[in-house]
């Protein structure tokens, strides 16, 4: 088994890394700053840290929020006198300008429903009336679609439900299969003679909802990813290394795993390659593509495995970038790339087209593509960009308020502001392109929400989900992310002309890290 | 620092001792980690939380450290490199785009120096016995991920003289274990 230098370096012990290091010096540059914050955190991740006095700080804080209180409420209090008639011929001129009807409403309930929508509360009664009477009925081009925030008692529950560790989130890394059923794999850990962190366990289970219908132990393997069929799954291992094993060996391996978790094939592939999608053929057979550098260029293979995971058919084609996802359309599929770029290829994976799309402003991640209609539609999240970062202003005001909590054993932080911000973000967008143009274009958004899948229902019209973020929480302290929260899941159908037909709030809510 | 004056400091006062281990060999975990995670999609505060996440380990599990297994400098190096290779991993399962396979041995050429994994021993001892400038520069290529560029600047030679000097030893290396171009 051969590996690339860097990747063997990984792989060398404490005391051979004391031959590579003796009598040098390694080190990047380091301001006093970036110490003091990592000495800051080391201290309190690791229990060190002496807590501040409490109760002073609660009542100095309750002091100064009772004082601030009392000024708002006066200080709004004469501004909104002054300002009624003012707030009154606004609220109607953005009745107007939004094409929407005033129709049965008083004077009253015009500024009610103008402040509803415009502060983004949306709790007012009337306001869903009126955004149906003007807005859904209507065929929208290019425009963003005003979703409901969640209510103060939908984030209450949602919250209920993360405290109580509610029965959906189950640990380890999931894929959704058809109806209920869930792929989930499952990990235990242990510490080898070093006393590092390691898997000792590898599982892959199959959730029918909540109930766990089966668990593979996987022998010597561990689960990299995961890909759904018809029956089943193709699942992405690499072999580990046993300490009695006469030789290193890491191969990777697909593994087709039937829907009762049995191993109906296995094939082992070059470790320069890695798969980015298993597609199931209907017939008994699975596409596969692959992807990798091969003598400094990169290619994709794709290739068809029968029932028994002999190869039927195999290719090999030279790409010009890596891909992060694929998805099949009806002339090849479509390779989803790292620079808000797509590539089509053929069923040989021979690439025909490239389209792209690029924002000095902000970035896009597609997360996913369709082909229907006639027209390739791709479900991406713009996130606007601050001195050329994402999230800077959620990260600098999250950590800010984080540093003033005198307790961060709870290790992580949360208000209303860091919600908004976070929601501020974030804009599901829904693209259309012609492949005869080859120029995606904005076609529907939803602010404050990730784009997420795509999928056909029963009648045939194209279903967008979209994951509207309901809750955020900061946690530096958890090194595989820093923000995180739960969505409830929208879903909009358009027919095959782009029309929208509607729009439903799913049962779902799902989890997310950034 | 000598280990032995750390550790002893350590035990008797945990804060002053991991302040003293900080700022003795942050500069060094920060390299490592940093070499590992790809600036652009990986923040400054992910680099630092990864950092404090290995000290804290670190301290956590004192009494796991085995000086018969390597000094602290090069344990904590281990478990920086497993904790940011954790959060590689974590961010591609979370489908966060990352560059694979784009790093800077690719453009230079050099992702086809391949080499038996079974012979890791051997190849520490080769690497070693190219003698310097080269096996620094190797693993200031390999392992810290710093580029040439950056290299010829800590090492005060030119960037042509890093990248012949590497490519040279990659060549020593592959005739003497065996390893290929593919």
């Amino acid at each position: 088994m051969k590996k690339r230098l860097d990747d063997l370096f990984d792989e060398a012990s404490a005391k051979e890394l004391d031959t590579l290091m003796e009598n040098k010096t390694f080190s990047a540059p380091l301001d006093d700053a970036v110490l003091a914050r990592i000495e800051k955190q080391t201290l309190e991740k690791s229990g060190l840290a002496a807590p501040k006095a409490k109760k002073r700080i609660v009542k100095r804080a309750l002091l100064l929020a009772a004082t601030f209180a009392v000024l708002l409420a006066v200080t709004l209090g004469a501004v909104a006198c002054a300002a009624e008639q003012k707030e009154y011929r606004e609220a109607l001129k953005f009745f107007e300008e939004h094409d929407l009807s005033t129709e049965g409403l008083t004077r009253g309930e015009i500024k009610k429903v103008y402040r509803d929508i415009t502060l983004r509360r949306f709790t007012y009664s009337k306001t869903a009336e009126v955004i149906e009477k003007s807005v859904w009925t209507q065929r929208l081009e290019g425009v963003e679609i005003l979703q409901n925030d969640p209510t103060p008692e939908e984030i209450e529950e949602i919250w209920e439900r993360l405290l109580d560790g509610g029965k959906e989130y189950i640990p380890g890394y999931s894929v959704k299969a058809d109806g209920d059923v869930s792929y989930n794999n499952r990990s235990e850990y242990g510490e080898n003679e070093y006393g590092n962190k390691v898997t000792t366990a590898d599982y892959i289970e199959c959730y029918d909802g909540d109930l766990l219908r089966w668990s593979l132990y996987l022998e010597d393997r561990q689960c990299y990813r995961m890909y759904p069929l018809n029956d089943g799954l193709i699942a992405d291992c690499y072999y580990v290394q046993k300490e009695d094993a006469p030789k290193r060996k890491n191969e990777e391996c697909l593994l087709r795993i039937s829907d009762q978790g049995e191993i109906l094939w296995e094939v082992e592939f070059d470790d320069r390659l890695y798969s980015s999608g298993c597609f199931d053929n209907d017939d008994g057979t699975v596409s596969v593509l692959m992807q990798g550098t091969l003598n400094k260029k990169r290619y994709l293979d794709l290739k068809v495995y029968d029932a028994k995971g002999e190869v039927l058919e195999s290719y090999r084609n030279e790409i010009t970038s890596s891909f992060s996802r694929v998805s099949r359309i009806s002339k090849g599929y479509v390779l989803i790339g790292t620079g808000n770029t797509i590539c089509i290829t053929d069923f040989t994976g021979k690439v025909t087209d490239s389209l792209g799309y690029a924002s000095k402003e902000q970035s896009y991640h597609i997360n996913d593509v369709i082909e229907y209609g006639g027209k390739i539609y791709l479900s991406l999240d713009a996130v606007p960009k601050h001195d050329g970062y994402e999230l800077k202003l959620v990260h600098d005001y999250a950590y800010k308020q984080w540093n003033k909590q005198w307790n961060k054993v709870d290790f992580s932080y949360t208000d209303k502001k860091l919600l908004q911000l976070m929601r501020d973000y974030y804009t599901a967008t829904l693209m259309v392109c012609d492949p005869n143009d080859g120029v995606p274009k904005v076609f529907y958004s939803q602010k404050g929400a990730f784009a997420g899948k795509f999928s056909i229902d029963d009648a045939g019209a194209l279903v967008w989900d979209v994951a509207s973020i309901v809750s955020v929480e900061y946690t530096p302290y958890l090194s595989s992310s820093s923000f995180n929260g739960r969505c409830y899941v929208y879903q909009y159908a358009f027919d095959t002309d782009g029309k929208l037909l509607g729009q439903k709030q799913t049962e779902r809510i799902e989890s997310y890290w950034k | 620092m000598q280990d032995r004056v750390l550790l002893k400091q350590l035990k008797k006062d945990p804060e002053e001792g991991m302040k003293d281990l900080i700022r003795e060999y942050a500069p060094l975990v920060y390299a490592v980690v940093r070499g590992k995670l790809n600036r652009s999609l990986f923040s400054e505060f992910d680099i630092e939380a990864c950092v404090a996440d290995t000290f804290s380990e670190f301290y956590l599990d004192l009494d796991k450290y085995n000086e018969s297994l390597g000094s602290i400098k090069s344990w904590l190096c281990v478990m920086a490199r497993h904790n940011a290779a954790d959060l590689v991993r974590k961010r591609m399962r979370e489908g966060v785009w990352l560059p694979l396979d784009e790093g800077f041995c690719e453009e230079e050429g050099l992702d086809e120096a391949l080499f038996e994994s079974e012979l890791l021993d051997e190849l520490i001892k080769e690497v070693k016995a190219l003698g310097e400038p080269d096996s620094e520069i190797l693993m200031r290529k390999f392992y810290f991920s710093q580029s040439s560029k950056e290299i010829a600047e800590e090492l005060n030679m030119t960037v042509s003289n890093v990248d012949t000097r590497t490519h040279r030893a990659i060549v020593k290396l592959r005739n003497k274990l065996g390893g290929d171009r593919e």
